[in-house]
């Protein structure tokens, strides 16, 4: 029992702290799964960490471990200071979906209430002339042809980036599929689903939803939050001072959720 | 040192029953998390919590970490004397200035705290301490970089959000250094006016003794081992960065805990869907601000995600109060001013905003 609260008293809580969080930190950064969380261009960032917890282990380890005495509010503090370590075991291998989805998207078009209650009888799903769109920066930046992502690389955000340069084509993009709780009928009241994916500025606690409409009632095959490729004709339709983006004659494929799921 | 030796000082001491009430809180919090994580891991919630809450502390250790090391540079490297040299003279431009500060060291707010932490202990006057406390996170090129980015360039508002923050720092500033006047506003004192930097300890406490009768024996060195002291230097920096880092560390995990359940159980339409009510939009994006806890680099992109739905005044009072005032900050505080400093700054700051984007509102800003 002496024994047992000797070593109790002898150990430098601070060590393992930082222990734990170097080999946690070092593994997420050396196997890439640090784009789960942070947005790659970042990724600087968290090595000087691991590098700074790597000196702070050294620097620890030099001190005098006699002068150590562990109460209970440095066991308490210890366990609040690893405790985001045994939150990543779970966070292993999950990424934002549909509940995050469900909370965090209010700055869509498409998902207003007043469109709600409009689309079931005003729109139409015909698609606006290409001179009247003005969804997003086009205005403000005239993008290079060179930056205009390949028709087979295209994500959602690039069509919300740049809507002229895709406006009438045939596009494929990807992204997680809503459909149980629709926020925008057609004109017969039949639900029309969307894609999304997160789009992450700096950590996934900023990552919010983009999403496009796809103009199809055929989803029967699918399930909520599947991944899926959808190939169609980008349009947009007008709502109020708003534009939505529209895949027309969509054709569906299920995939497997893809190496990034974010987008940055 | 380690940060268990901390606590025999902390608890050597008057222990107050706020502070009981901290320790017990912090016991019952982390039972209710180990619990929440143990029973309930499987769920979509709790995942989504599980990311949630590892992101934000991904993301914000590296900072705290700089920030830590920046406390322990100042500590180590830089005097008292040195440092109240550079402080301006005067009431009223030291506060001006500490609030500007951010333009030229831009630090966001999980790293300004431990280096406030230092530069307080060096001799800064506690209110222009808090003035760039506030006015670092709020008014630095990098917060006026991803505004502008947020907003597509628009700016008008990213003027308004800089010259508000600052203008707030300097107005609470001012208003805490007069409602506190002749009260202890640090929680600890500076050190004592002829002590010198710190060479060779690493402990928790404030420095009130003298250079000369504790650092005797690195006086004689100084003279023939230069490298040697640098070394010593170095190593009691990065003592003082750890002791920082583990001494606010704990409360920024509570902070982006709570932040990660907000995020992952609160529906962000229902704090906007009260938009019609006049004032109504303000209170609540600043409660959306305290309960989402986001980094001053990234809450634009947040509240511009919203701009459709809420009106100006709405959008100014979140990216005004998150900077200086959330649950992971209100609790990193604690690591600098007294429970009464803490409390007096709290008032002023959501009195401060409100009022400010009440009077945006009444001007114009609530369409």
């Amino acid at each position: 029992m002496n024994s047992l609260k000797k070593l109790y008293q002898d150990i430098n809580w601070k060590i393992l702290v930082y222990t734990f969080w170097f080999t946690v930190m070092g593994k997420v950064v050396l196997s890439g799964e640090y784009t789960a969380f942070l947005r790659p261009g970042f990724v600087f960032v968290a090595v000087l960490a691991v590098i700074s917890l790597l000196v702070f282990i050294v620097a620890a380890c030099s001190e005098d471990t006699r002068s150590v005495h562990v109460n209970k509010t440095g066991i308490v503090r210890t366990l609040i200071l690893i405790m985001p370590l045994l939150y990543y075991l779970n966070a292993q291998g999950t990424i934002l979906g549909a509940q995050a989805f469900a909370k965090r998207s209010t700055g869509m078009p498409v998902i207003s209430e007043e469109v709600n209650t409009a689309t079931a009888t005003g729109v139409t799903l015909e698609p606006e002339t290409s001179d009247s769109q003005d969804i997003n920066s086009d205005s403000i930046f005239q993008i290079p042809d060179e930056l205009v992502p390949d028709l087979s690389e295209l994500t959602i955000i690039d069509l919300y980036d740049m809507p002229k340069k895709f406006l009438g084509k045939t596009i494929t993009v990807s992204g997680m599929l809503h459909k149980d709780d629709p926020e925008i009928k057609n004109q017969e009241g039949a639900a029309i689903p969307l894609i999304y994916r997160f789009v992450i500025t700096c950590c996934a606690a900023d990552a919010l939803p983009v999403a496009i409409l796809i103009n199809t009632a055929n989803m029967k095959e699918y399930t909520e939050g599947e991944w899926v490729e959808v190939s169609g004709i980008f349009e947009t339709i007008k709502k109020g001072e708003d534009n939505i983006p529209v895949i027309n004659k969509p054709v569906l494929k299920k995939i497997p959720a893809p190496q990034e799921p974010y987008l940055y | 040192m380690s940060m268990a030796s901390i606590d025999i000082k902390e608890s050597a001491g008057t222990v107050s029953w706020l502070q009981r009430l901290g320790k017990t809180g912090s016991m019952f919090f982390v039972i209710g998390a180990y619990l929440l994580l143990f029973i309930f891991h499987r769920s979509e919630e709790v995942k989504t919590l599980s990311v949630v809450f590892f992101s934000i502390m991904f993301e914000a250790i590296p900072f705290m970490l700089v920030g830590s090391l920046i406390g322990g540079v100042i500590e180590s490297f830089v005097s008292r004397e040195k440092l109240l040299k550079v402080v301006p003279k005067g009431r009223v431009l030291p506060i001006l200035l500490a609030a500007a500060l951010g333009l030229v060291l831009p630090v966001c707010e999980c790293a300004i705290v431990p280096v406030v932490h230092r530069l307080c202990r060096k001799g800064l006057p506690p209110e222009a301490a808090i003035a760039y406390l506030l006015g670092g996170p709020a008014v630095n090129p990098v917060v006026a970089f991803s505004t502008a980015l947020a907003y597509k360039f628009d700016w008008y508002m990213v003027a308004l959000r800089l010259i508000l923050g600052y203008f707030l720092a300097v107005v609470i500033a001012l208003v805490v250094k007069r409602l506190l006047a002749g009260r202890k506003i640090l929680i600890a004192e500076p050190e004592a006016a002829h002590a010198s930097a710190c060479s060779c300890c690493s402990h928790g406490h404030a420095h009130t003794h003298s250079h000369e009768q504790h650092h005797g024996h690195t006086h004689s060195a100084e003279k023939g081992h230069k490298r040697s002291e640098l070394l010593t230097k170095l190593k009691a920096c990065v003592n003082h960065a750890s002791e920082d880092f583990i001494g606010a560390g704990h409360y920024l995990v509570i902070g982006a805990f709570i932040a990660a359940l907000a995020q992952t159980f609160l529906d962000r339409s229902f704090f906007t869907s009260f938009s019609a009510v006049p004032l109504l939009p303000v209170v609540m994006m600043m409660l959306l601000a305290i309960l989402l806890n986001l980094c001053s680099e990234t809450d634009a992109f947040i509240i511009a995600s919203m701009r459709g739905l809420l009106p100006v005044s709405a959008q100014l009072a979140f990216m005004l109060t998150g900077p200086i005032f959330d649950l992971k900050l209100l609790l990193m505080y604690q690591r600098i001013f007294s429970k009464r400093t803490i409390v007096c700054l709290s008032i002023t700051i959501l009195l401060g905003v409100f009022g400010l984007c009440a009077l945006i509102e009444m001007l114009g800003g609530g369409v």
